[in-house]
């Protein structure tokens, strides 16, 4: 990788999101942090990642309103989205399967709780 | 001057009471314990301590207002106190420096707290919600927080849940597992619990002194303290090794750690833990839960054993 790649996770559970950061930061990606949905669409103007890890239950805005946002902002619909649900059957299937009936815009998804390995590879096949 | 520490956020939960529940023995199958009565009402704590450390074994918890009238008239023995809310600062990096710096500030200005226990990311005071735009002030004042940081806090909203739950799949968690997830249970053997019990006068020297110990690479483990009486204050303290700060007491204990999606936000799931450990008859020593995170410090040996039990009701990937 020659250039570091910045990965966004965005979770309200402070003590998932070092987890995440310790172990995207020992594969050598910058990482940034936030709590809640608002404090993510600031980061997302302000950083433009390359990756989200997006929570869906969150404090003042929702994981399913910002990847609305996202995708629907021109600017934005371009980084890669992976959300983190707790109820993974409510995500039948994402816009990254192609398949009919898709519920959400996001391009990925892992259900919680997450095996960080496998949250891993997901974020290394995306950011090839 | 001392440079203000990095800290990513705040975290706010207001309007609890704090019940606390005194001389109680877990391993008692005879009478039931706040957190089982809790389960049973299948009412959430938003933070848990538990400790039979010291003279008088206590188990304290923070319920929500509207939850008060379910348990009063049941348990009339128990303590009940005014307005709580509780406070998380994140993350602490298990930073000795940090934990100090924050002692040392919380000293100076005399703010007093009920509670504080840390889990994997962060420091949780409960404290008289009065007091709660004092605590905050003094966080923002010196503590250098992100911009974008706003201090969240998750207010019950009866009509908006009702109105994302039908709108969105998943906003509010309140699903019971028969096994419940877990993202691991982590075991963090040999470790050195230090006991410390001091007036509230000197918390600010205690700060000082752990913050600015000569060895830097000394992280803590875990931390739980609290008010013993309005001037004292108790302390227990996970490191590698014992400190260069006299303790009451060094001995060696067993840390288990785990947390999982929305516990939070869920009830039953410490009562589970703990009836796990009760049954194959281990003593817990202290057992302190917040946001997701529950931590259980067992006497020295014992945390092989207690987290076999615990993968019976737990998943562990």
């Amino acid at each position: 990788m020659s250039e570091k790649q910045l990965i966004l996770i965005v979770d309200d559970d402070p003590d998932l999101v070092e987890a995440v950061s310790m172990k995207l930061e020992s594969l050598e990606y910058k990482v940034a942090k936030a709590y809640d949905g608002e404090e993510a669409m600031e980061k997302i103007k302000d950083e433009k990642p390359a990756l989200i890890i997006l929570d869906v239950m969150m404090p003042r805005k929702n994981g399913w309103e910002v990847c609305d946002d996202i995708k629907n902002n021109d600017e934005l619909k371009d980084i890669i989205i992976i959300l983190l649900t707790a109820v993974a059957d409510s995500v039948k299937t994402t816009s990254y399967t192609h398949h009919d009936g898709k519920t959400t815009l996001a391009d990925d998804y892992i259900p919680k709780p997450i095996d960080l390995d496998k949250l891993m590879e997901i974020v290394q096949d995306h950011c090839q | 001057m001392m440079e203000p520490v990095k800290i990513n956020g705040i975290r706010l939960n207001k309007n609890y009471i704090q019940v606390i529940q005194k001389d109680i023995d877990m391993l008692d199958q005879s009478s039931m314990s706040l957190y089982q009565i809790m389960e049973s009402n299948r009412i959430n704590m938003v933070f848990m301590t538990l400790n039979t450390m010291g003279s008088k074994s206590f188990v304290s918890g923070t319920i929500g207002l509207k939850n008060f009238g379910q348990t009063i008239h049941r348990n009339e023995s128990w303590e009940y106190d005014r307005r709580v809310c509780t406070l998380s600062i994140f993350p602490h990096h298990h930073s000795l420096q940090l934990l100090g710096f924050l002692l040392l500030h919380l000293g100076g200005l005399r703010l007093s707290f009920r509670h504080m226990v840390s889990s994997n990311a962060m420091l949780t005071f409960v404290v008289d919600q009065e007091n709660c735009d004092a605590f905050t002030d003094m966080f923002s004042a010196n503590f250098d927080l992100p911009q974008s940081h706003f201090p969240f806090e998750q207010k019950e909203n009866d009509e908006l849940t009702q109105f994302l739950k039908k709108k969105y799949p998943e906003t509010r968690a309140s699903y019971v597992e028969k096994k419940i997830k877990t993202y691991g249970i982590t075991l963090v053997p040999d470790l050195n619990l230090g006991s410390y019990r001091f007036s509230f006068d000197h918390l600010s020297l205690f700060g000082q002194k752990i913050g600015y110990m000569e060895d830097k690479k000394i992280r803590f483990y875990h931390i739980s303290m609290h008010m013993a009486s309005p001037e004292q204050i108790s302390v227990y303290l996970l490191t590698q090794k014992s400190l260069s700060v006299a303790a009451c007491n060094n001995c060696s204990a067993d840390l288990l750690h785990f947390h999982g999606p929305h516990f939070g936000d869920r009830h039953s799931i410490v009562s589970r833990a703990l009836s796990c450990l009760a049954k194959e008859s281990i003593r817990v020593l202290l057992a302190d839960c917040t946001g997701a995170s529950i931590s259980i410090v067992l006497p020295q040996g014992k945390g092989k054993a207690a987290k076999l039990s615990l993968i019976d009701v737990f998943d562990s990937p």
